[in-house]
């Protein structure tokens, strides 16, 4: 038995547990049979018949790298332990659905890294999460992340948060904000503004000085912008990550419905990776529409349009040397990088660049709903994000005291790479350093 | 939260004359803060209101009438908002004082002192509900009567055109975070004044109530993996991975709602399949006034949107979405608003429109449809189209056009800027 093996079968999730109570192999069967067959796309068997597992895709995975090269957390042997034992025809067996749970929900970001260095292009992140569709399907799904989806669907935001609380959170915000410009005023429910800001529950529940900060950003620099009052403020989803891809459906129409409702130019939403791809890529996608019904850019694109058309002046750069990480959701998924950059460059005097950095950075081992499997699998996770940890301290010892990252999760991921690792660093949203910087 | 107007006779005995009165910025307000979009006129608007935030502890509803430049001031309060056209001349609104959240309509109070309330919503025949929330205890109020039950929690409050009934999703069971097991045996069902139905599902979406007030209906999720629609507390004999909020026809005989079967999504009604297509996707269905007609929008292929009317797809096409069809009052015309190519249209009878606007807002049809108005903003200005040319200045803010009862004008209220003051302004338009 292998260390890695075996901490799959010592994994002690009630979710996992709960569901695999229930183990029925012929409905299991039949659930795979369904999503292979009718709702996988063609890139599924593609994939599979063009994967040659030559391994060169290893190298690029942070688990595989920070686990010493065990071949079971390389991109490819992860295929091998989750997907293909389910669709070889061979019996499955509670251990079987257990592990393919286990490395499809907590041993794999969904980062897409490993597809940039597969020369047959490859989407490890797509075969992964035919996994956890099957393993939603079959109710086998870590407790945390299925609080948080059910959280999802029956409150469309994925903090329990009641319709007053986002109401109240919205005055109490603007109430504040007051108090330093007695002239502001927090929009909601303004029909025809330009811009809809979106956030993700997160923000009202732990980061109320967020949406304050917002506030005070799109006075100074004149946009006519709106919270909206109702469900569909919220553009996260866990959703796509457990698998349940009916409720990001109705996730992603009740924040587009909104924005279509208030009669918005564009969509701008707060720092969030997950989000960006939910909203920009797969969500939107999957109920029919082939690009966002409304334009939508992210925070990072946002402040690169306010930076570069000096809609706001930043009075003094930030003196404290930064370096910067790269959300694979915005970087990989869509390229955000260098607009980052320049961000950067206007509100800090020095980056230090992470090595690899860019669309090679690695991934923060939060994302794909990682961290939202909760403390069962947080120990999981940060081992296996040594190598975070050591682009981090080179970053350090080359002198830089804060990280930036325009991404929710990350900031939980670093954070916790951060703690475990005893690295001296402070974690910042772009948002935070802008309205140091800026003047108000 | 959008100006909802009535077209029933008895609201409307105002002259057609135009007239305009001056509305001040307040001089410690900046012009740019000055919240002229939340300029609400009265149905026959011939008063115009706007809650203005004095200072931060202090906020007014100033109130002017056409032809009077001096407004009417009432009490101050810490914050207004949801203000919404009430009857002919009248609002209502919610207010928050230092005792707490109340709604005032017909200028009174209503006599409750919620710790908070949000979502005031008026029906066609002037009745005014809102959610309240007191203790961590939820309870929609009908026209300051609260219903016999509060919740755990409450939402998408909506209210039967022709009565005084209401309905809304309440959540029945305590949930707390990290309950699974809960979760899943159901925690929420559709509520009433009369009190919730006995069934709890795991989630409960989109309630729809007759006209009469007699019939409900949501779409619910009853297992993890199965939607269906819940009319009058029964479930339809069949469920779906996925459905779309219900709608019930006028005379509150039939029920329908799209489902997800397995070619695809189609229309289905009282519990059964209707329309013979299936489609990339089918959302917002909408019964004509008369119930005779049904239409919804369609996607026949990816990234491909159309409205179908009673099964047909229509020809034209957009790349972008299309909004909720609309019907005229007599049922003969139907649009909607969209976008193509990245600008805005408008589709009517099948016909697209694009232009010279950036935004459209839902057509609205003279009675027996004659006549088609469309509001349109170009830029920072609004316009209106009527029957496709552009016939009126621009405005900096304009309520939704609305047809006089007799169908001899059509009536438009907005502001414009003079120098550092704002006008509010009614106008006609005589149609032939
Ligand atoms: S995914 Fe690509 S790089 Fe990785 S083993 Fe397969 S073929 Fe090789
Ligand atoms: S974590 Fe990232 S690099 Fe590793 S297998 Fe998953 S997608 Fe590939
Ligand atoms: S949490 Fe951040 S680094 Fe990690 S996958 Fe998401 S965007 Fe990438």
């Amino acid at each position: 038995m292998t260390e890695s093996n075996q901490r799959i079968i010592d994994a002690d999730d009630k979710g996992l547990d709960a569901g695999l109570a229930l183990f029925d192999e012929a409905k299991v069967r039949r659930i795979i049979k369904k999503v292979v067959d009718e709702e996988a796309s063609p890139r599924l068997k593609a994939y599979l018949s063009t994967c040659v597992h030559c391994g060169l895709c290893s190298d690029s995975c942070h688990y595989y790298l920070s686990r010493d090269k065990d071949p079971a957390y390389s991109p490819a042997g992860k295929v091998k332990e989750c997907l293909l034992p389910l669709i070889s025809g061979k019996k499955i067996t509670p251990a079987i659905l257990k592990k393919a749970a286990v490395v499809a929900y907590t041993r794999c970001n969904l980062c897409k890294r490993c597809s940039l260095y597969c020369t047959l292009g490859v989407d490890i992140a797509y075969l992964i999460s035919v996994v956890r569709r099957i393993c939603h399907l079959c109710g086998v799904v870590p407790h945390y992340i299925q609080d948080t989806a059910n959280s999802h669907s029956a409150t469309f935001n994925q903090m329990w948060i009641k319709d007053d609380e986002w109401l109240d959170c919205l005055y109490w915000q603007e109430e504040e904000a007051r108090e330093e410009m007695p002239e502001i005023s927090i929009p909601v429910e303004h029909e025809g503004a330009d811009v809809m800001y979106s956030v993700i529950g997160p923000e009202p529940k732990f980061r109320a000085q967020l949406i304050y900060q917002a506030a005070v950003i799109m006075e100074k620099a004149g946009i006519n912008w709106t919270f909206p009052g109702t469900r569909g403020w919220d553009n996260s989803d866990m959703c796509m990550y457990t698998g349940d891809y009916e409720t990001m459906g109705r996730l992603k129409k009740a924040h587009f419905d909104t924005a279509i409702r208030l009669k918005v130019n564009r969509i701008v939403m707060g720092e969030c990776g997950h989000a960006f791809r939910s909203v920009f890529d797969t969500g939107n996608r999957y109920i029919g529409w082939k690009t966002p019904p409304i334009p939508i850019v992210h925070a990072v694109e946002f402040y690169h349009e306010l930076l570069t058309e000096n809609k706001i002046t930043i009075k003094k750069k930030l003196a404290t040397p930064v370096t910067f990480h790269d959300p694979c959701n915005i970087v990989r998924g869509s390229g955000l990088h260098e607009m980052a950059r320049t961000v950067v460059g206007h509100i800090c005097e020095t980056l230090i660049e992470m090595e690899p950095n860019r669309e090679h950075n690695f991934c923060c081992g939060a994302g794909g709903g990682v961290i939202n499997c909760g403390p069962p699998f947080k120990n999981e996770r940060v081992l296996g994000n040594r190598v975070k940890a050591e682009q981090l301290m080179a970053a350090k010892a080359k002198g830089a005291d804060i990280v930036i990252t325009p991404c929710h999760n990350c900031h939980g991921g670093l954070e916790d790479i951060i703690q475990h690792y005893g690295i001296d660093m402070e974690i910042k949203f772009l948002s935070d350093i802008i309205y140091e910087t800026m003047e108000i | 939260m959008s100006t909802i107007r009535g077209t029933s006779q008895d609201i409307w005995d105002s002259p057609t004359d135009s007239s305009r009165c001056l509305i001040p910025c307040p001089t410690n307000t900046p012009s740019h803060h000055f919240p002229f979009w939340k300029i609400t006129p009265s149905r026959d608007g011939t008063r115009c209101a706007i809650p203005m935030q004095i200072t931060p502890e202090e906020c007014r509803l100033y109130t002017w009438t056409v032809g009077n430049d001096t407004p009417e001031i009432s009490e101050p309060c810490l914050a207004i908002t949801d203000l919404h056209p009430l009857s002919k001349e009248e609002f209502s609104f919610l207010q928050h004082t230092d005792e707490g959240w109340t709604a005032v309509t017909h200028q009174e109070p209503w006599d409750m002192e919620a710790e908070f309330a949000w979502n005031l919503i008026v029906s066609d025949q002037g009745v005014t509900a809102c959610q309240t929330q007191d203790d961590r205890r939820y309870t929609p109020i009908v026209d300051a009567t609260p219903w016999s039950t509060s919740y755990e929690s409450s939402f998408g409050l909506t209210l039967s055109t022709a009565s005084h009934r209401s309905a809304a999703v309440v959540q029945t069971v305590p949930l707390t975070e990290g309950d699974l097991t809960t979760f899943l045996s159901g925690c929420f069902t559709l509520g009433t004044e009369e009190g919730p139905w006995p069934g709890h599902y795991i989630g409960a979406f989109n309630p729809a109530i007759s006209a009469d007030g007699t019939r409900t209906a949501v779409d619910a999720r009853i297992t993890q993996y199965d939607y269906t629609i819940i009319v009058d507390g029964q479930p339809w004999s069949s469920a779906w991975p996925s459905v779309w909020g219900p709608i019930i026809h006028p005379d509150g005989k039939l029920v329908c709602a799209p489902v997800k079967e397995p070619k695809g999504w189609t229309l289905a009604c009282d519990g059964k399949p209707f329309w013979p297509g299936h489609y990339v996707q089918l959302w917002e269905p909408a019964f004509s006034p008369n119930g005779q007609r049904i239409a919804a929008v369609i996607a026949p292929h990816f990234g491909i949107w159309t409205l179908a009317l009673d099964g047909v797809p229509w020809k034209s096409r957009v790349d972008g979405y299309l909004t909720k069809p609309v019907f005229s009052p007599c049922g003969s015309r139907v649009g909607c608003t969209g976008s193509h190519k990245g600008r805005a249209v408008i589709l009517i009878d099948d016909c697209l429109m694009s232009g010279n606007f950036d935004k459209a807002w839902d057509p609205i049809f003279s009675q027996y449809g004659k006549h088609v108005a469309v509001k349109i903003k170009k830029g920072p200005w609004f316009g209106l189209l009527l029957n496709g040319a552009e016939v009126h200045r621009p405005f900096l803010w304009m309520a939704d056009p609305f047809f006089t009862p007799d169908g001899n004008h059509l009536m438009i209220c907005g502001v414009e800027k003079e120098g550092s003051h704002y006008i509010y302004t009614r106008e006609f338009i005589a149609l032939n």
